[in-house]
């Protein structure tokens, strides 16, 4: 209960310093910041299927939600970036969702397959190289994908279904109606995703899930198919990032090679870290500080260099989120909302 | 192939240059205890790695129950009736001991994930069909108390009555004990000598790694004794006592 406490203040506290700090745009900011927030939490939220429940350590997300954006993007009308072909007919929004969700599960399904029959350190290094993989291949297939110019002008798909009333209150609060939709639509993923999950989680195969995590041989020994399970896992993991991709390139509103960077699976990893491993809501709250503390930082670096430039601000931001991991790994490694005594980063 | 349960013929295994396991000729095919004994580094848990599937054979043959199970995996034996333990002890560390008892028991169907995903309504009944059981045999093993510790905290002993337990959830035609006494303090160890000696009798094949050659020779029907990873001596626990094979090798081993 008193973990609970603590994310509540955490959590007014920064949603108080953010309407405090910026006596302009209060709201602007605050919807910025959700809708971020939201998307790192989903993606958080298949990482956290992946380690948290099976112990599965995947360190190119990346992959999994540039495949999904990619392969959902392509599929409704856009325009490729630099010669700005448009392309004016596609699928509707939904069906293309759906696909690049599946996109995602079946990437996951080609990486696991070689890879989860072997020891566990074999997946984190072929998901790594996958997701840097991906990336240079979307920039060099520069004619299907705008490679680094990106892909733009996709959008509409997604705002033609905006609401009225979405728009409305929008303009009264002075925030950005395409992001509030986006964001919108982000937090309802979340809640739906996180009562499916809830409901896994507490039935048999979540159980299963669980003793492939603490034990494979012994998995084996009781007649259970672990790597089917953690076949399962990694695909269920990976198509929940697929989502999350999505809504970040909505939210950006273009998409190119460098969306998808390694630094992306980092601070996914961050947020995950400081909401708690293996709990449910944990990935979701920690997004939502992690952004936070990255508003912050912003402040910082202000406060550092006089007038910082973009790599400077990537910069600080680094440091601090690695700080702040540090700090987590040290003092609660059990992040805001695990539990201590099911504890996942064992720092022996 | 012939009727016996376990049936084993020229199984090989080398690493390198070491030849760990070299057996010609393994049944097992009336109901009783056997034990297998041998120096430490003889290749007895090698030996029970290849014939649960742990680890692959260099050649040879395995037939369980009629099957010829030479390239089966280790789960599909498992799901056969072969069921094992572990010289160091695998339970689910951060499950209850509850919870482990339940993996041990539930069915691979409802732990399908659509299954799992739209839990009807026997699949709820059977999840607790299966409290009966894990009740039972937590009683038989004294773990009644512990039910909803976390694995983790157990003692090495209770640890290996866990893992056992688990075992049983399984409704084996043969368990497989490695090691089973091993940090088990002796009031345990006595209990749960008892406790595998009512196995055999409700009609599970018990075949045990262990070192504590008193509990073996009073509880085992048959001793088999490996030594550089063959089989040197094989028969009834007085017999082996006097086998002068089996004195050289306990004595020309540095380990015992
Ligand atoms: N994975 C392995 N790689 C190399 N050598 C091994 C391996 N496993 C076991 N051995 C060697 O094989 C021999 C038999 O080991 P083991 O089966 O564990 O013996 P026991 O259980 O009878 O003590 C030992 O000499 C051991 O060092
Ligand atoms: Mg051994």
């Amino acid at each position: 209960m008193k973990k609970y406490i603590i994310a509540f203040f955490l959590l007014a506290i920064s949603f108080m310093y953010i309407f405090l700090s910026n006596e302009t745009g209060g709201a602007r900011v605050f919807v910025n910041l959700m809708t971020f927030a939201g998307i790192y939490g989903l993606a958080a939220i298949g990482i956290n299927v992946h380690f948290g429940w099976t112990g599965l350590l995947n360190f190119g997300h990346a992959a999994f939600m540039g495949i999904g954006a990619y392969t959902t993007v392509l599929l409704i009308p856009h325009s490729l970036g630099r010669e700005g072909v448009v392309i004016s007919s596609g699928l509707p929004l939904p069906i293309a969702i759906l696909i690049g969700i599946l996109a995602a599960a079946l990437l996951g399904l080609l990486l696991g397959l070689p890879t989860l029959r072997l020891r566990g350190d074999y997946l984190a290094i072929v998901t790594i190289a996958a997701a840097e993989i991906f990336r240079l291949l979307v920039r060099d297939f520069e004619n299907l994908t705008g490679g680094v110019y990106g892909i733009i002008q996709f959008s509409d798909s997604l705002q033609n279904s905006r609401p009225d009333f979405i728009t409305r209150f929008s303009e009264s609060y002075d925030i950005s109606p395409a992001q509030f939709w986006v964001g919108v639509l982000t937090w309802i993923s979340i809640i739906v995703i996180l009562l499916i999950l809830s409901r896994l989680k507490k039935s048999p195969w979540g159980r299963a899930l669980r003793a492939v995590r603490e034990d494979e041989d012994a998995v084996r020994a009781l007649g259970k198919n672990a790597v089917l399970l953690k076949l399962q896992s990694f695909m269920l993991g990976a198509a929940i990032g697929g989502l999350s991709g999505i809504f970040l390139v909505f939210n950006y509103g273009t998409v190119q090679a460098s969306t998808f960077v390694p630094v992306l699976t980092f601070y996914v990893w961050a947020a995950l870290i400081l909401g708690g491993v293996g709990s449910l809501g944990g990935p979701a709250l920690g997004a939502v500080i992690f952004w936070v503390i990255i508003a912050s930082t912003d402040s910082i670096s202000r406060f550092l260099f006089e007038s910082p430039d973009g790599q400077q601000l990537a910069g600080v931001r680094f440091v601090i989120v690695g700080l702040l991991i540090m700090f987590f790994m040290i003092f609660r490694p059990s992040g805001i909302l695990g539990k201590k005594e099911e504890l996942l980063l064992d720092v022996k | 192939m012939s009727n016996n349960l376990l049936s084993v013929r020229s199984l090989k295994k080398r690493f390198g240059g070491l030849e760990a396991v070299n057996v010609d000729k393994f049944d097992l095919n009336k109901n009783e205890i056997t034990s297998l004994i041998g120096p430490n580094g003889a290749g007895k848990t090698t030996f029970f790695d290849l014939i649960t599937r742990f680890q692959n054979s260099d050649s040879g043959s395995i037939s369980f129950d009629g099957k010829n199970v030479t390239s089966l995996n280790s789960y599909k034996l498992a799901r056969l009736g072969m069921v094992r333990t572990f010289q160091l002890t695998r339970v689910f560390d951060r499950m209850s001991v509850y919870e482990n008892m339940q993996f041990a028991g539930s069915s691979i169907n409802n732990e399908g994930f659509l299954n799992s995903l739209i839990q009807s309504s026997s699949l709820k009944n059977q999840e607790k069909l299966l409290t009966e059981k894990i009740n039972e045999t937590l009683e038989l093993l004294n773990l009644s108390e512990m039910k909803n510790a976390y694995a983790r905290e157990l003692s090495g002993g209770q640890k290996k009555l866990l893992e056992l337990g688990r075992s049983l959830m399984k409704s084996p035609k043969i368990l497989l004990l490695d090691e089973p006494l091993a940090g088990v303090n002796p009031k345990l160890s006595e209990q749960l000598l008892e406790i595998i000696s009512n196995l055999n009798k409700n009609g599970i094949n018990i075949l045990m790694v262990e070192h504590n050659i008193d509990a073996v020779m009073k509880i085992s029907e048959r001793v088999v004794v490996m030594a550089e990873g063959k089989i040197i001596s094989d028969g009834k626990p007085d017999f082996v006592r006097s086998d002068k094979n089996v004195i050289e090798a306990y004595l020309g081993s540095s380990d015992e």
